[in-house]
């Protein structure tokens, strides 16, 4: 008998966290600043795929609209996009 | 869960707008959104007290009653303040009292509202009219027949109290930034750590990035005569030389400042936008830890003082 009770207990206590997980999880993040890949076309004229890691903002004459992207390296470097065309070699 | 920027973005001070926060767990959450709509608040309000397209903003109504006292909100002196201040260390490249000339220039409504009409030559204006300030009494009394134009200082002092306004709505955050229209404050460190990446808009090549930026807690602003433009065939700029009250003649197509918080990065850029080369490297060489990106109108792009310039990496031509 004691088994089924503390069967009963863990099921509840289960049930309980994931409610209380479902209650502080918020409905959705807006988008953040995250990596992605895209092409670039390097020096020699070759399509290479590196990772872009969005700048979190862009400084420039207000008003309008802002910056281009920028490429940064797996080892957190960062470069210009010469070019990025993908599907176009 | 990983570190993430939450970021609302939205339209104020006639720009684009943004305000974003770190968050480390998803219990932050709501504390990153309190200081948000915090941020926001202030961003309105400095708005509202600062602007002169509105007739009812505290600006304009120091500006109507010129030659006397007035009592204006708390953040108009402030930010006269800190205008008056950065005309003294300027030595006068940076002037508030525009305003008559930018008007007499064509720069008289807001830009979505301006008309291509020729530029007039201010009459009876000097530079340097007088600004006195009432701090315990929140007045000011600019002289008579002047007016203030907060426009070279505005969007930088409002993202200052807005960052402000943010790490007061929540006392842990972990990072945040806010956007004016390009005129940046950033507070502690991004998501992942390391420093905030800002890319440099390449001022002769629309959409395209110039350079790339990384700072820590900083204030970031770009000023030049790339696109606000008006006039007949948009020959004029907004910047006014307060040296002759006209459109500058001389100065770069635009610069970016990297400086202590970003009301002093806007005015240095304000005053870097209308110097000469010289001029400009002399200025950034007497406020260390200043430090500038001068893109002229042809020719290769200069830097001033320690430019925080994330590397370009080269891409291996075998690649």
């Amino acid at each position: 008998m004691r088994r089924v009770w503390a069967a009963v207990l863990s099921v509840w206590a289960l049930l309980a966290l994931v409610a209380v997980l479902a209650w502080t999880r918020p409905a959705g993040f807006p988008p953040a600043a995250t990596t992605k890949t895209v092409v670039v076309r390097t020096p020699s004229g070759a399509l290479r795929t590196v990772l872009v890691q969005a700048p979190h903002a862009t400084t420039q004459t207000s008003p309008g609209a802002g910056g281009g992207q920028l490429a940064v390296a797996p080892n957190g470097v960062a470069t210009q996009l010469v070019s990025a065309v993908p599907g176009n070699n | 869960m990983a570190a993430r920027l939450v970021e609302q973005q939205f339209r104020a001070m006639g720009t684009a707008c943004a305000v974003a926060a770190v968050t480390r767990t998803t219990a932050d959450h709501a504390s990153a959104l309190r200081a948000l709509a915090a941020a926001r608040a202030e961003v309105d309000a400095c708005e509202r007290v600062l602007t002169r397209f509105d007739e009812r903003s505290d600006l304009c109504r120091l500006n109507r009653g010129s030659g006397s006292w007035v009592e204006v909100d708390a953040r108009l002196v402030a930010a006269l303040r800190a205008a008056v201040l950065a005309r003294r260390l300027s030595a006068g490249r940076f002037d508030p009292t525009v305003l008559p000339a930018l008007v007499a220039a064509g720069y008289d409504r807001t830009f979505d509202e301006l008309e291509g009409r020729p530029a007039r030559q201010p009459t009876g204006w000097r530079a340097g009219a007088a600004i006195s300030l009432d701090e315990d009494g929140s007045r000011a009394r600019v002289a008579p027949g002047a007016a203030v134009d907060l426009g070279g200082i505005g969007k930088g002092f409002g993202a200052v109290r807005a960052l402000d306004a943010m790490r007061a709505a929540w006392r842990d955050l972990p990072g945040g930034l806010v956007d004016l229209g390009g005129d940046l404050a950033f507070f502690g460190v991004p998501p992942g750590g390391g420093r905030w990446r800002i890319a440099v808009a390449d001022p002769r090549s629309p959409g395209a990035t110039l350079a790339t930026l990384g700072v820590g807690p900083a204030g970031v602003a770009t000023s030049g005569r790339d696109r606000r433009r008006f006039g007949p065939g948009r020959a004029l700029h907004h910047l006014i030389d307060p040296a002759t009250g006209a459109p500058a003649a001389q100065g770069p197509l635009a610069v970016t400042v990297v400086a202590r918080d970003a009301t002093e990065a806007e005015w240095h850029a304000t005053a870097l936008s209308i110097s000469t080369l010289a001029e400009a490297r002399d200025h950034v060489r007497r406020f260390p830890p200043l430090a500038a990106l001068v893109v002229p109108a042809e020719g290769a792009p200069v830097v001033l003082g320690d430019l925080p310039l994330v590397p370009n990496v080269r891409i291996p031509a075998a690649a």
